[in-house]
């Protein structure tokens, strides 16, 4: 008896790795798209190829769970549960606003006890297949019987030809969060700004990549860099929109630097009365 | 002053050498309300012993002790029933010989725990935000500390700060906010001179002329506060806000 659940742990498990590997992958999730209480989850601050290597990770470590019985794998789960156990207590006590992102963009929710519980569960159960020596294909095999297999695949595979499925998740999927209300990282936008025609066009009079001032306005991000033409000194002054992350409109404009005289006490900063050169 | 100016608490307090906020009347130059040493203290409580407690203020303001005296106590624990560490307080005290003495609660709602995260804010973005306005005891100016400070880059936000219940606008220190008291009619501009990242941990409603949404939109100087009409002892009006 005891033998027949450790045995089952494993296909379960590899369906739990395949699932989080495949909703990392498909539905990555941000600040934009969210369910119930709309948490942008945890690896939404991660650059989108840690991301995609986690999610790798888990459908290799899945698959091999199906096919070989070599415990290094089993192995490794466990270390990957426990440390998933770890990550989801720390998000509890430390970060209430974050979802957990256990299941990529699904995972949107608080990272709460219960989170932690079924991380907590699943090394339990992890720790319980060392050992067995079936592989998870020959348990599903034994289980469900050649058929019931086979019945499963095809609907899998009719399922993901399927184009209603695409627009039933559509119909659930909730409105985006408006830009303005988005947090979106500086990274992003330098690397889109970089990236952009108005970059390219003044980049020749701007001295060094990193801006000398970051600020923001609702949908708006402005980045200034030093930048020397002519014999002038200007600031140069880029308005990005977070409209579009990856593919922003951006505007620029020239500000050429306020020298007070020696008696200006006032604000250093650009002045609203020097002509703009847009 | 005339006879028809008021003082907060009482005007025997009014003596040289104490700390004044004053307001003028709608029309001319007489002062219509002074309130005398008057100190709000808003924040998370962290230790508490019989009369006293001690309230994290956030990063940006200090920690304060505030002296709870039998005679308030009753008044300011039905606002925060939940009187221990860890739980959100609002009051507005008066500095005293035994310091600040809590005189009355500042906030019209039982608080939660501080880490409770604050219900999801709405989805749309109205372009006017409707909310409480409250203030805070800071720099003698105008300007208001705002709850959704950009965290990245300069924008002068605080990277852990909760995102409040009321749906705004990511801004910066610096952007200018635009209020208008709904209770008087009342508009000014007001710079963000702070992030807000307290009062992004209430969610409640301020209940001085009609119910405003849930949420703090703004957290005023006391200067900013009074010159919308706003009576500082009542400790919030109803406010609509846009970006100047």
């Amino acid at each position: 008896m005891i033998e027949m659940v450790r045995e089952i742990q494993i296909p379960l498990l590899a369906g739990v790795l395949l699932a989080a590997g495949s909703a990392k992958l498909l539905l990555p999730g941000d600040e934009r798209r969210g369910a119930g209480e709309g948490r942008p989850p945890v690896l939404t601050l991660y650059r989108r190829e840690t991301v995609v290597t986690l999610g790798v990770l888990e459908l290799f470590l899945g698959a091999a769970l199906l096919i070989t019985p070599a415990p290094a794998f089993r192995i490794a789960m466990g270390v990957g549960f426990a440390a998933a156990t770890w990550v989801v207590g720390e998000l509890r006590t430390r970060r209430p606003d974050l979802g957990c992102g256990c299941f990529g963009g699904l995972s949107t929710t608080r990272a709460g006890k219960r989170a932690e519980l079924r991380a907590g569960l699943l090394t339990a159960c992890a720790l319980a297949t060392l050992g067995v020596p079936a592989t998870g294909a020959q348990v599903l095999g034994r289980v469900l019987g050649l058929p019931v297999l086979l019945i499963a695949a095809e609907v899998a595979v009719l399922l993901a030809i399927s184009p209603e499925v695409g627009v039933l998740l559509a119909r659930r999927r909730l409105p985006p969060v408006p830009c303005a209300m988005r947090r979106i990282p500086v990274e992003t936008t330098l690397e889109a700004l970089y990236t952009s025609a108005a970059w390219r066009e003044r980049s020749p009079m701007i001295v060094g990549t990193a801006p000398s001032g970051v600020w923001r306005e609702e949908c708006l991000r402005f980045l200034v860099f030093a930048g020397w033409s002519a014999g002038m000194e200007f600031e140069v002054v880029f308005a990005v929109s977070l409209e579009d992350v990856r593919h922003p409109e951006v505007r620029t404009a020239l500000v050429p630097v306020y020298v007070p005289a020696a008696s200006d006490t006032e604000d250093t900063g650009p002045s609203p009365f020097v002509p703009v050169h847009a | 002053m005339s006879d028809l100016t008021s003082v907060w608490p009482r005007l025997e307090a009014l003596r040289p050498g104490r700390e004044v906020v004053a307001r003028t009347a709608p029309a001319g130059f007489e002062l219509d309300r002074v309130w005398v040493d008057i100190v709000r203290v808003t924040g998370t409580i962290v230790a508490q012993d019989r009369d006293r407690v001690r309230v994290d203020q956030g990063p940006h303001r200090p920690a304060a002790e505030v002296l709870v005296p039998q005679s308030t106590r009753g008044q300011v624990l039905v606002r925060h029933p939940h009187f221990e560490p860890g739980y959100l307080i609002d009051v507005i005290t008066t500095r005293s010989a035994e310091g600040l003495t809590a005189v009355r609660p500042a906030s019209a709602q039982p608080e939660h725990r501080a880490d409770a995260p604050p219900p999801a804010p709405a989805r749309d973005l109205p372009r006017v935000m409707r909310g409480t306005a409250t203030w805070f005891s800071g720099p003698a100016r105008r300007g208001a500390a705002y709850p959704a400070v950009d965290p990245e880059g300069d924008g002068g936000g605080c990277t852990d700060a909760p995102r409040g219940c009321a749906a705004l606008p990511y801004l910066s220190v610096g952007s200018e906010l635009v209020v208008r008291n709904e209770c008087s009619g009342l508009t000014s501009t007001a710079p963000v001179i702070e992030c807000g990242c307290v009062a992004a941990r209430y969610c409640d409603r301020c209940l001085v002329c009609g119910t405003s949404p849930r949420g703090r939109v703004a957290e005023l100087t006391a200067l900013s506060f009074v010159e919308l009409g706003g009576d500082l002892e009542s400790g919030c009006f109803n406010v609509t806000l846009s970006v100047g």
